[in-house]
């Protein structure tokens, strides 16, 4: 075990490390550099030059990478933060130290001092929104499961199905004309500040639905057909013709191994989250970790960027690894 | 009885279902799209499918003003109206329209996207499984970075950085979508590539290519047919993800995912700006699932 966990962190470790090499050479794509960024719209093209020599953007793409690296395990001191460049940029925490991701060009501000607590809020949500996804997807998926072809299985997968052919946005727009224009209900935007007459819970209410229900379709599904599988195995029919009464046959029997493939799937959700947060903070301009990303992203913040998919990406392979480790303990076969 | 005992119950259980599945693979692959009718939720999800596809071909004989014709006048009185009956967004250009229009993009680039996903993919997928070795680690390594990325996160990088046209949303589809259909596909051909047929032509001297295109790739068929409708309804979310986030197809183009999104602006007021391409989409993406879910069902009850 101590060797599969070993492998799979080297594993994990060289998945983030192409992936950030990936990362940067797509934003070699997008007009503009960072001299640019730095100093904005307004600088004439000269200042742009200088900036541009000092920084040694000429450099190939392979040598600015091992510089970033640098830069990142704390081996190389951040070159904007520089005070012969006269930027006047400051990090608290030094300009050398481990996981440094260097300096936001969108925020003018240190990336650790604006991922952290985008990510906080983002936790918030996506947590929230686990909370409503698990119940209801059990739930919907053991009641379809359990007979299937029912009347009930029928109705229930019809449901799953159409929630999850709605995507987010139309889902939040759908919402809001209701609950927001129409009842007003709830409020619109979820700024997360309480000043404008709204609580912060009635502000989650809207973003975490959008989150669940789109997401909860897509579990139960996955919850229904492992149930449906489980149920026409010869040990439950067994079960059921020695007589035990059906309550007892589907609680201790049947779900026990109906619940391993959900049980990654729900894990898997987690990533899927991470992407279904862009489209959710976008519609309520809610303070997050995906409107952050969507918007380094359209500026071209290349630091921000990278540390936002590095993050994204951590979290991604960390739930990976969590469900097949959790897989082959669940799982008695596949622990051979 | 002891809940002890379940897993042994379990495994005691699983002899039986191998055979089973190994007796699937030997049978020719039943041929899904002829027994469409067999299923009432296929056939609503095809219904839904045609709808749109009707409208988008008929666009430009129908009855209705360009998608970027201006009528200034209705601006004031957005609703809908004889003129137009399902009123006018922000700048005056028929609703209407410009949903039928706008099924026409999305018709084009999802399934164009998706089927140079698959021809990539399935490439990538024969290769690895039919040759196995470094080929195959090769393959499967990128494939596992790219999985590995959150797919929105994916997209909005890739397109914020290319920009965005409608060639580059190809591109970003098929370069997030192949790696996905060449796990499945090496799946598929590491189950038959011991069967007897393939031993067979490889026996007869077919060419490695031959093998992989006339002998292996036919009989995957099956469960790519119901793979290829979900990732039509996926990739359709996809477009009007990026059309909504401002990573779409550039104005004026009719863009469901951009028309939602400019709707927002005035959605206090006048919400039939949003709703309805909002609900256009949803229908088309509920066609693609409903169709995939009926060939599902079709494809284990056979």
């Amino acid at each position: 075990m101590l060797r599969y966990l070993l492998r799979r962190a080297v594993e994990m470790l060289l998945t983030l490390l192409v992936a950030s090499f990936l990362v940067f050479a797509v934003t070699e794509f997008s007009p503009g550099n960072v001299a640019r960024k730095t100093l904005g719209a307004f600088a004439l093209q000269s200042q742009v030059d200088i900036l541009y020599q000092k920084l040694h953007l000429n450099d190939p793409l392979l040598v600015r990478y091992v510089r970033w690296l640098g830069v990142l395990t704390g081996l190389e001191k951040d070159p904007l933060q520089d005070p012969s460049l006269g930027l006047d940029f400051h990090d608290p925490r030094g300009a050398r130290y481990f996981g440094n991701f260097g300096y936001s060009t969108l925020y003018k501000a240190p990336v650790n001092d604006v991922l952290w607590d985008r990510l906080g809020n983002t936790a918030l949500l996506a947590g929230l929104a686990m909370l409503v996804i698990i119940p209801v997807s059990m739930v919907f998926g053991i009641l379809a499961g359990m007979r299937a072809g029912s009347w009930l299985d029928r109705g229930l997968s019809t449901t799953s199905i159409v929630m999850t052919s709605v995507p987010e946005f139309a889902l939040g727009v759908i919402l809001v004309a209701v609950f927001v224009v129409g009842l007003h209900w709830l409020p619109g935007t979820s700024p997360l500040d309480a000043s404008g007459g709204w609580s912060i819970p009635s502000q989650l209410v809207l973003p975490v639905a959008v989150l669940a229900i789109y997401d909860s379709g897509y579990v139960a599904r996955m919850v229904r057909s492992s149930m449906a599988e489980v149920m026409a195995r010869p040990y439950i029919r067994t079960a059921v013709l020695k007589g035990l009464p059906r309550r007892r046959v589907i609680l201790r029997h049947a779900l026990r191994n109906a619940m391993i493939a959900p049980f990654t799937v729900i894990l898997l959700q987690i990533n899927w989250l991470i992407g279904g947060v862009v489209v959710t903070e976008l519609v309520f301009a809610y303070p997050g970790f995906g409107r952050m990303l969507l918007d380094a992203s359209l500026f071209g913040d290349i630091s921000l960027i990278e540390a936002a998919t590095l993050v994204a990406l951590f979290v991604a392979t960390a739930t990976q690894l969590l469900s097949d480790v959790g897989y082959r303990y669940l799982n008695p076969q596949s622990r051979g | 009885m002891s809940s002890g005992d379940l897993p042994l119950a379990a495994t005691s259980g699983m002899p039986v279902a191998v055979p089973e599945i190994a007796e699937e693979a030997e049978r020719p692959a039943p041929n899904l799209l002829r027994r469409l009718p067999h299923s009432r939720v296929a056939m609503v999800g095809l219904g839904l499918v045609l709808f749109w596809v009707v409208l988008a071909l008929l666009a430009p004989v129908l009855p209705i003003a360009r998608p970027d014709a201006q009528d200034y006048v209705a601006i004031g009185h957005p609703g809908s109206s004889w003129a137009h009956p399902l009123g006018v967004d922000a700048l005056g250009r028929d609703m209407l329209s410009r949903l039928i229009w706008g099924a026409r993009t999305v018709l084009a680039v999802a399934p164009i996207a998706v089927l140079v996903a698959y021809a990539i993919g399935s490439a990538m997928g024969l290769v690895a499984g039919y040759y196995r070795g470094w080929v195959d680690v090769v393959i499967s390594r990128a494939a596992d970075v790219i999985l590995s990325f959150p797919v929105v996160v994916l997209y909005v990088i890739l397109i914020a950085n290319i920009g965005p046209s409608a060639l580059n949303i190809v591109v970003a589809v098929v370069l997030a979508s192949a790696p996905g259909i060449a796990r499945i596909v090496r799946g598929l051909v590491l189950s038959l590539v011991h069967h007897d047929f393939v031993a067979a032509a490889q026996l007869r001297r077919e060419s490695d290519l031959y093998i992989m295109l006339v002998e292996l790739l036919p009989n995957c068929r099956a469960p790519l047919i119901t793979d290829f409708c979900l990732r039509l309804g996926y990739t359709t979310i996809t477009i009007g993800t990026l059309g909504f986030l401002g990573l779409g197809l550039p104005p004026p183009t009719p863009d469901w995912g951009g028309m939602v999104k400019q709707g927002t602006a005035m959605i206090t007021v006048y919400p039939h700006m949003s709703l309805y391409p909002a609900i256009a989409i949803v229908s088309l993406i509920l066609g693609f699932n409903l169709l995939a879910d009926g060939l599902t069902e079709l494809a284990l009850t056979d």
